[in-house]
This record gives C-alpha cells, sequence and structure tokens, in this order.
C-alpha cells in the first residue's frame, strides 16, 4: 500500500472521528421530522404539522411541497434546519476556525441574519418579490452559522460527560498508593 | 447553582411571554422568541456573575429555559383558548382569506375544517410535544449563540481541537 493511500485512509478516519455525531443526529432528526408531512398518512402528517406549527407560520405559498403536499415548515424554516444538519457535516472542516469563529461571534451572527432580514424586509416593503430560492438560500446561511455554534456546544457536552465516565488518574493514583 | 436557576427561569419567562398566544407569532421568525429569552438567560448569568462560560454550558441553559418557558406557554395558550382568545383559529382564518383563490380545493376545506375544530386538551398536547422539542433544540442553539456572544469575565478561550485534518 502506497503512502499517500495509507494517508487518505488515516485522513478519512479523523473525518469521521471528529464529527459531531449528537449534533448531526438532532439537527437531522428536526430536518427529517419537517420533511416528512407529504409521505405520511392524514393523521402522522397532523401531527407533525401541528408540532411545528408552534416556531413556523406554515402559509401555504410559502412553504416547500411535494407532489402538491406541503412540508411541516417554510422555505426560510427549511433552510435553516439544513443549514444546521450541514454545518454538523462539516464541523471537521470548520473546527480550525473555531477560535476565530468563537471571538467574532457575534459579527458572525450578525452578518449571517443579514441575507434573510433583507430579502424579507425587501419584500415587505414592495421592493421585490422574494422566490423560494431565496428564502432557503437566505435561511441557510443564518442555519449554518448557527449550526456551528450548536454543534460545538454539543462536542463540548458530550466531551464534558465521556470525561467524566472515564476513570480520573487521581483515582488511579490513589489506589496505587493503598 | 443558584445564579444559574435565577437566570433559567428569567430566560424561560421571557420565552414564556413570546410563546404565549398572538406574541408567539414572533417564533415564526426563525424562533425568534425562543432564542433571545435563552440568550438572555446566558447574558443575564455571566452579566451578574462577570464570567465568561463554555458554548456547551450556554447550550445547556438555553435549552432548559427553552424547555421551561415552552412547557408554561403551552399551558397558558390552552387555558387563553378556552377563554376564547383563540390565535390558531385567526392565523387560519388570515391565511384561508389570503389563498382562497390560489389554495387547492381539498387543501381549503381541510383548514377551514380545523378552523371548526373544537379545542381538545389530547390532541393539543399530543401536537405540543414535538413543538415544546424543537423549541428545546433552538433554546440550545440560542444558549451556545450566547455563550459566544456574552464575555464577562477574563477566563481564555479553550482551543477546541482546531488542529488540521
Amino acid at each position: 500500500m502506497s503512502v499517500s493511500s495509507i494517508q487518505m485512509r488515516e485522513s478519512n478516519r479523523s473525518f469521521f472521528r471528529r464529527l459531531p455525531l449528537v449534533a448531526l443526529i438532532l439537527s437531522g432528526a428536526v430536518l427529517f421530522a419537517a420533511m416528512l408531512p407529504p409521505f405520511l398518512g392524514e393523521r402522522a402528517a397532523s401531527f407533525l404539522t401541528g408540532g411545528f406549527a408552534l416556531v413556523c407560520h406554515q402559509l401555504p405559498d410559502r412553504s416547500p411541497t411535494i407532489d402538491g403536499v406541503q412540508m411541516a415548515v417554510c422555505h426560510r424554516c427549511f433552510g435553516i434546519y439544513f443549514g444546521l444538519f450541514l454545518a454538523a457535516l462539516v464541523f471537521p472542516f470548520l473546527v480550525r476556525y473555531s477560535r476565530m469563529l468563537m471571538r467574532h461571534a457575534g459579527i458572525v451572527i450578525v452578518l449571517s441574519l443579514a441575507p434573510a432580514s433583507i430579502d424579507w424586509m425587501g419584500d415587505v416593503l414592495g421592493l421585490w418579490a422574494n422566490t423560494p430560492l431565496s428564502r432557503v438560500a437566505t435561511g441557510l446561511v443564518f442555519g449554518a452559522a448557527a449550526g456551528f455554534y450548536f454543534a460545538r456546544a454539543v462536542e463540548e457536552i458530550v466531551r464534558q460527560y465521556r470525561g467524566r465516565s472515564a476513570p480520573s488518574e487521581s483515582v488511579s493514583a490513589d489506589a496505587r498508593h493503598v | 447553582m443558584e445564579g444559574k436557576q435565577q437566570s433559567i427561569i428569567l430566560g424561560g419567562a421571557v420565552v414564556a411571554l413570546l410563546s404565549t398566544s398572538y406574541l408567539g407569532f414572533i417564533n415564526c421568525l426563525c424562533c425568534l422568541g425562543v432564542v433571545v429569552g435563552s440568550m438572555l438567560a446566558v447574558w443575564h448569568y455571566t452579566e451578574t456573575n462577570g464570567l465568561t462560560i463554555k458554548a456547551g454550558e450556554g447550550a445547556v441553559m438555553g435549552l432548559v429555559a427553552a424547555l421551561l418557558g415552552s412547557v408554561v406557554a403551552v399551558v397558558l395558550n390552552y387555558v387563553l383558548m378556552q377563554m376564547g382568545i383563540r390565535h390558531d383559529v385567526a392565523l387560519l382564518n388570515a391565511i384561508l382569506d389570503a389563498f382562497r383563490e390560489s389554495m387547492p380545493p381539498e387543501q381549503y376545506e381541510d383548514l377551514a375544517a380545523q378552523a371548526e375544530e373544537p379545542l381538545r386538551l389530547g390532541p393539543y398536547l399530543f401536537n405540543s410535544t414535538l413543538g415544546v422539542a424543537v423549541s428545546g433544540i433552538f433554546g440550545a442553539v440560542g444558549g451556545a449563540i450566547g455563550a459566544a456572544l456574552f464575555k464577562k469575565g477574563g477566563e481564555p478561550e479553550e482551543d477546541f481541537g482546531g488542529s488540521t485534518i
């Protein structure tokens, strides 16, 4: 086996090891649930739609549809949830910028909200008509930014939990003295 | 940790207020009510104690504040809806009026039937559980963002595995 293929395999293994699995599962579950109604029976679809009604306006002309059946959330929320999931997926590539992103969190969040705000405000003021693509894309920008901080936070919690579960060095040292 | 409890209760109160009845429509803007309440919980804790907390800690505070506030909002909404303040029906009727011409007839009839349905506790609670869960996730997001934004202490930022792949 060549050195470069060994390095590639090690790199892939390292990438999967760095994936924030819990954040990926949580954000993926929310995204999946939001997309499910067109594939479900009436009762189950109604449950999902009713659940997401607390966090989304679900206006018919501003929500994605599959075969004419509306998803549980609007285009922008779909973009946000997809962004949350995408951020968890590419987190291993973003972690090298973690210090910078944490230091400038305010600017990052404000900049990530700007496209959605401009897109929404322009439509409300009648300057332009936003489109499903613009709503999804601007939602995705904010979702990706928020998703980085969410994935980072969840990873911290997981690491702290693993640290508490592992036997501590001081206990081992005391045991040796006894 | 009394300070944390106070901050979480404060954040939860704001989430509850911004998730109740007509005020709850603010959550249609990227769950703004939930995110604001959870960020407030983190801000209050860091401001009161003059410290910087980790993103994970902020996420947990935000999650608890959001869950607490959402549960309170579910109860308050049920009480208000039983008293006849039906923000959900008002939204449905607004949608029906606005999209009468463009909506498929079957969808229009389904929504019209929903608007006429009486409020029942079982289905209401059943539907609310998913909303509370989603609010929790956005509460964690808001708390994580709050921890990154509100740094009142001098603790240096930990390097979070910044090595390259």
